[in-house]
């Protein structure tokens, strides 16, 4: 879902610090910004759900990953996302069409740390 | 020519309203009046989508009646269904703005107002007549609906002993179903964010105290469709909403486990229909948005249409809760 709406790119698997940004579709996240206002798919509104969504759907890792939130702020939240087998993911995500609590989340960048 | 002539000023209002930079003040412009006729009916509960996208045989009767008392033409009763679908449509918020107030609610009275500026424009001297009809109707709407629901519940899923692996009446309860695009073709989406965590595998997300009840995934449920007599049945929730995620509203505050939020309701209402027929929680969900339907299940419009559901419209549904934990 989160994967069709931003348009991922593929990322290589080495490790790397550099973030690897997700361009985001405008027109389609405000559509989606509309369809939860009307009160569907209100996981959109927290962004560990956006998270979990975007490793599942987008990076195809489906193995249990834990996920700790790093950094927040007024409309960026930063996760780390680690498991056994995989290296650790960081997540950036804002809000792009609208901020505060009603406002959808989405994956800007992410990036593989070591 | 005349009829050539109404559908070409409608049209102009449409581009005006809709497609301008900042469309509401130029429909202001456009009526000259504003705060003084808005009604909240429309701007808040949004009770054009309901009334006019409800399968129903109530709400049908309701439109008849609407047009025959307001002597509306089938032209102007399809405009405003128009109008009340592209609520349901979910119209794009083309306002994107970093001010920190721009808030939910705000952007949905700004969608809701420019329904009400066309309809303005549309009914000209019907517009009050009209908005009367909306209140009168509204407030019998409520009261029959809350006694078609006690009476439906009460009495149970008519066709329930008929069907074979069924194991009581009790098991079902009947609740309103809107549409979504899902991740998959079929799904369903309850507003209980642990069983779509536990759906998905994300097991750490759900706090430990809660885990033991959702360690037996997958989660699905039955729904059916009284009114075609179509069932679906094991579909999983794969989704959250509508509206809460932590509205588990087949469970109760004493079962195991618990109703976590509204648990002062009753078994088996959804705190989005206690919010749009009785103003609950000042109307809102659990995020603070003003409730602007009473839906307790979402469905793709793949699963409304097996059950024979159109394509965007609203039904009441039965659905059936005994594999949920």
């Amino acid at each position: 879902m989160i994967c069709s709406l931003v348009g991922c790119n593929s990322t290589s698997s080495e490790p790397s610090l550099r973030y690897t940004e997700i361009p985001m579709d405008m027109d389609k996240l405000d559509v989606l910004q509309a369809q939860v206002d009307q009160g569907h798919q209100p996981g959109n509104l927290d962004p560990e759900q956006v998270s979990r969504e975007f490793i599942n759907q987008s990076l195809q890792i489906d193995t249990v990953i834990n996920l700790e939130l790093q950094q927040s702020k007024k409309n960026i939240r930063i996760y780390k996302a680690s498991n056994d087998e995989q290296p650790e993911i960081e997540i950036y995500l804002v809000q792009p069409v609208r901020q505060g609590s009603g406002g959808i989340w989405a994956v800007k960048k992410y990036r593989r740390i070591d | 020519m005349l009829r050539l002539w109404k559908g070409f000023i409608m049209l102009v209002l449409l581009l005006v309203v809709f497609y301008l930079p900042n469309g509401v003040q130029a429909a202001e412009d456009i009526t000259g009046e504003r705060s003084d006729k808005q009604n909240s009916l429309v701007t808040e509960k949004m009770v054009l989508n309901y009334l006019f996208c409800t399968t129903d045989e109530k709400l049908q009767q309701d439109l008849v009646k609407l047009q025959k008392e307001l002597k509306l033409s089938n032209e102007q009763m399809g405009t405003i269904k128009d109008l009340a679908m592209q609520e349901g449509l979910e119209i794009q918020i083309k306002q994107r703005s970093d001010r920190q107030d721009y808030v939910y609610n705000k952007a949905m009275t700004q969608i809701a107002f420019k329904h009400d500026v066309l309809l303005q424009a549309l009914l000209g001297d019907n517009y009050e007549k009209f908005i009367q009809w909306l209140n009168q109707w509204w407030e019998e709407e409520k009261q029959f609906r809350k006694q078609w629901l006690a009476k439906h519940r009460a009495d149970g899923y008519p066709d329930t002993n008929k069907e074979a692996g069924v194991r009581s009446v009790d098991d079902r309860e009947l609740v309103y179903a809107t549409q979504y695009d899902g991740n998959t073709d079929d799904e369903v989406a309850l507003p209980d964010k642990y069983v779509k965590f536990a759906n998905r595998g994300w097991t750490s997300s759900i706090p430990s105290s809660y885990r033991p009840y959702y360690d037996d995934p997958p989660y699905t449920v039955n729904v059916y469709y009284e009114t075609s007599g179509l069932s679906v049945l094991g579909i999983s929730v794969n989704e959250v909403g509508p509206w809460n995620e932590n509205d588990n509203y087949w469970d109760t505050a004493s079962s195991t486990p618990d109703r976590r939020m509204f648990d002062d309701l009753d078994l088996g209402e959804p705190e989005a229909e206690a919010a749009y027929y009785d103003d609950y929680n000042n109307g809102e969900d659990q995020f603070g948005r003003t409730v602007t339907n009473p839906a307790g299940i979402d469905l793709t419009p793949e699963v409304a249409s097996d059950l024979g559901i159109g394509y965007l419209q609203n039904a009441w549904v039965w659905v059936r809760y005994s594999d949920l934990p």
